[in-house]
């Protein structure tokens, strides 16, 4: 493409718009690792002059804060293995094998892909009362495992298996199932881990549902419930930096996460969307 | 026969846990809310009301104030992602590798980071007595910081800036994509042919792209009237019940007025809305499959 002034004034606007949107996380960042008097200074300084862990101590040592990432890790861990096995074999039944109503089921995945949970929150809150399973980590997870999107997704990289080699294997005696295992996960590994890394941001942050099945304990919450919580609890307090380092907090781990995993995101994302 | 009959046998056990779950936990859910609409459950007694419900929600300015702002929501949000996701994917996606994983990220990072931590984020930057506001109010000249989170009006263009910024990484994303996908040939014709950046997008990106403008539009439909959290942390609904939403009086209803007919009528219409969305996105699949002649 001949350089066009056009484009290059629109690459520098998203340049500044890249940077506005990551503007808010830097405020945070630095302001968790400021002192309280600083947070609120005027003017501003943009980069910390004096820097202290002292904020994320005092979010340890003054509330439950590792039950709270406990919780959250180990609800987002089990859960994603969960959807990653549900949504593997359904995604492998509706791409490779027969049977009657597939075409039904593969429509209701896709209607139910626009069917949020916040719909129906509360007659499925009830259902976990009514089930006497709420607050226990039972209720995190149950509800969400079965994950229409997951299953579009991980349907669309077992279209990508040419049938072909199906069949040949079926003449070396390999049948459905046995390639499933043998040859339908390893080779939908790169669907697998953009399933792993999107339902993880998914669960993670799903804060209504975690708010909705917390107990009165305050070791019971999830990081998002219990930094929320803390916020509202906290509002007239002077103590700025320790309510920033703590939203940091719950921001981290997933940032950590997307960029390890990166590569498999974007490729997931694009594969689960575009082809239809 | 009977081996026809093993193989689907075996399909369903591998579709059989999703099918379970997916109906215990989602339309077993959706079926309850249709029959709570109907009954009152106020005072601990469930007295069978009609349509009762449904009446209150369109009779009351409040609830149909919250109708008004989720559309008011989607009409700005929605063709704002895509224009601006068009725009930003059809400038970046030649570029370099690196530059392009690295805008995606900047503009996927919010979504990340969650709901949550950006509405406290902001909660922090626009307090007018401790926030940062302060700093580009005395910038701009004023010696008071406003009290963005009072008026309405700023409340709605503000939580219509969040909601797009929680977006657009997403809507990005998809398109460049599928502009990546598009045959270079196309595009190096339209160089050849003397077109500059602007015929580019009028002529092949713009066109080319209209199954991700549609998938786009269902997807981030459904988005935008599902947001709860941003209002709950941020404006409560308020300044008085100026930025309700949808979603945020069902909240309200179902967990704090312990009003459950309304909430449930709320859920039924909000699924209403969905099954809109869901016939436009069957429709536009099967002219996708026609197109490419299945």
């Amino acid at each position: 493409m001949r350089k066009s002034k056009f484009d290059l004034i629109s690459n520098i606007v998203i340049v500044i718009f890249c940077l506005f949107s990551l503007f808010p996380l830097y405020w945070l960042f630095t302001g968790s690792l400021k002192y309280s008097s600083d947070v609120v200074k005027i003017p501003p300084d943009w980069i910390p002059k004096a820097v202290t862990w002292s904020n994320y101590r005092k979010v340890f040592e003054n509330y439950p804060a590792w039950n709270w990432i406990f919780n959250s890790v180990a609800i987002t861990l089990l859960t994603c293995g969960g959807i990653v096995l549900v949504a593997s074999g359904a995604g492998y039944a509706l791409s490779k094998m027969k049977f009657p109503g597939k075409n039904l089921i593969f429509a209701y995945t896709i209607a139910a892909l626009l069917v949020p949970m916040e719909i129906y929150i509360l007659p499925l809150y009830r259902e976990m009362v009514e089930l006497g399973i709420k607050g226990k980590y039972i209720s995190y997870i149950l509800p969400n495992l079965a994950m229409p999107f997951g299953v579009y997704l991980l349907k669309n990289f077992y279209d990508s298996i040419p049938n072909e080699i199906m069949e040949a294997a079926q003449i070396d005696g390999c049948g459905r199932v046995k390639f499933f295992f043998w040859f339908g996960i390893p080779l939908s590994k790169p669907g697998i881990a953009a399933l792993s890394i999107l339902s993880a941001i998914r669960i993670w942050n799903n804060y209504l549902w975690q708010l909705l099945m917390a107990d009165p304990d305050n070791r019971s919450f999830t990081l998002p419930v219990g930094v929320a919580k803390m916020f509202d609890a906290t509002a007239g307090d002077m103590d700025y930096g320790l309510r920033f380092a703590a939203s940091a907090l719950t921001a981290i781990p997933l940032i950590l996460v997307f960029f390890s995993f990166q590569k498999f995101f974007t490729g997931g994302v694009s594969a689960g969307a575009v082809k239809g | 026969m009977n081996k026809k009959f093993l193989e689907s046998l075996k399909a369903y056990v591998f579709i059989g846990p999703f099918v379970i779950l997916s109906g215990a936990f989602m339309i077993y859910p959706v079926f309850q809310g249709f029959i709570r609409s109907v009954y009152n459950s106020k005072w601990n007694r469930t007295v069978f009301v009609g349509l009762e419900n449904y009446k209150k929600i369109f009779s009351s300015d409040v609830y149909l104030l919250s109708i008004k702002n989720s559309l008011l929501f989607v009409l700005v949000v929605v063709p704002l992602l895509i224009v601006f996701g068009i725009w930003i994917g059809g400038s970046i996606f030649d570029k370099k590798p690196l530059y392009v994983s690295s805008v995606r990220a900047c503009l996927y990072i919010p979504v990340i980071a969650s709901m949550v931590v950006m509405s406290i984020i902001w909660r922090f930057i626009l307090d007018s007595q401790t926030g940062l506001v302060r700093y580009f109010a005395m910038v701009l000249g004023y010696d008071k910081a406003p009290n963005i989170l009072a008026d309405r009006t700023w409340t709605l263009v503000l939580l219509m800036i969040i909601l797009f910024t929680m977006n657009i990484g997403q809507t990005v994303l998809l398109y460049v994509a599928d502009m990546i996908g598009i045959s270079r040939d196309l595009i190096e014709a339209c160089r050849i042919d003397g077109g500059s950046r602007l015929d580019l997008f009028c002529y092949v990106l713009v066109p080319l792209t209209m199954p991700t403008t549609i998938l786009t539009f269902i997807t981030q439909t459904s988005a935008v009237l599902k947001v709860f959290v941003v209002i709950q942390l941020l404006t409560k609904g308020g300044p008085n019940y100026g930025t309700t939403t949808m979603m945020y009086l069902l909240y309200q209803d179902a967990f704090e007025n312990r009003d459950t007919g309304t909430a449930s009528a709320m859920g039924v219409l909000m699924f209403m809305i969905s099954l809109i969305l869901i016939s436009m996105r069957f429709v536009a699949m099967s002219r996708e499959r026609k197109e490419k002649g299945l």
